[in-house]
């Protein structure tokens, strides 16, 4: 009983610190006024993007996954290229385009809170890059 | 000295009496009886509250680097570079959707870039 009631305390207290690894997913998207397209697999970040930018349609181009904490090996989505440097407190984010480094950030990123970059150039328009953590 | 003698018949048992009539008078006299309210919920044992104390303080502390971050609230650019020409850029947070939205303004593509220079 003793025993059985200490692991459910362990298990509980560790339960935060097992949270904290976690994976970057890493979604291309392509975006244009074109239509009213949204695709079934950008819905969780839907209402950011209709929120905050004036294209009416969303195509998922190319999506991937980074663990967390990462060493800085890049994730290569079609001519885009991803790489993530520590934690997710500490986050140092590069987004290459084309083999040329387009955005550098540094962020501390938080569940449910989508990080999107666009105005990425796209052979049909912008480019979106939108990073979330799971 | 004096010795009243007892009775015969005080030094035999009460002849009982039916349990009908017995039990229908013990009804009626405890109706009128007060009782004491019922008995307040019995507090948890002394080792299960301490358990449940020392529990919340290490998911507290466990919880602690997360809890005392102002960032706790939503996601935060600490820095944010753009080495590629361009013409500025946007960063869009509002609290009625959590997310950043950083809108890069005329980023070229990479082949459309080096056009026009030396």
């Amino acid at each position: 009983m003793t025993r059985c009631l200490a692991a459910r305390w362990a298990v509980l207290c560790l339960f935060p610190l097992a949270a904290r690894a976690a994976e970057l997913d890493v979604r291309v998207i392509a975006a244009s006024t074109a239509g009213q397209q949204v695709d079934a697999s950008l819905r969780d970040i839907e209402p950011l993007l209709r929120r905050h930018l004036n294209f009416t349609s969303f195509e998922l181009v190319k999506r991937g996954t980074i663990r967390l904490p990462s060493e800085g090996r890049p994730l290569a989505l079609g001519d885009v290229a991803i790489r993530c440097l520590g934690g997710q407190e500490r986050l140092a984010i590069t987004i290459e385009q084309s083999g040329r480094v387009v955005v550098q950030t540094q962020t501390s990123l938080r569940h449910r809170h989508p990080l999107v970059f666009s105005g990425l150039p796209g052979p049909r328009g912008t480019l979106l890059i939108a990073l979330l953590l799971r | 000295m004096n010795r009243h003698p007892i009775p015969w018949s005080a030094l035999r048992p009460p002849k009982p009496r039916p349990a009908d009539e017995f039990w229908a008078e013990f009804r009626q006299r405890i109706v009128g009886v007060p009782r004491d309210p019922p008995a307040a919920a019995t507090a948890l044992p002394a080792w299960t509250a301490a358990g449940a104390i020392a529990a919340a303080v290490l998911v507290l502390l466990g919880l602690w680097p997360n809890a005392t971050r102002p960032a706790a609230a939503g996601l935060i650019l600490e820095s944010l570079d753009v080495p590629a020409d361009h013409r500025g850029v946007l960063v869009l947070q509002d609290a009625a959707v959590p997310g950043v939205v950083v809108i890069i303004d005329g980023l070229q593509a990479a082949d459309e870039q080096g056009e026009g220079g030396p």
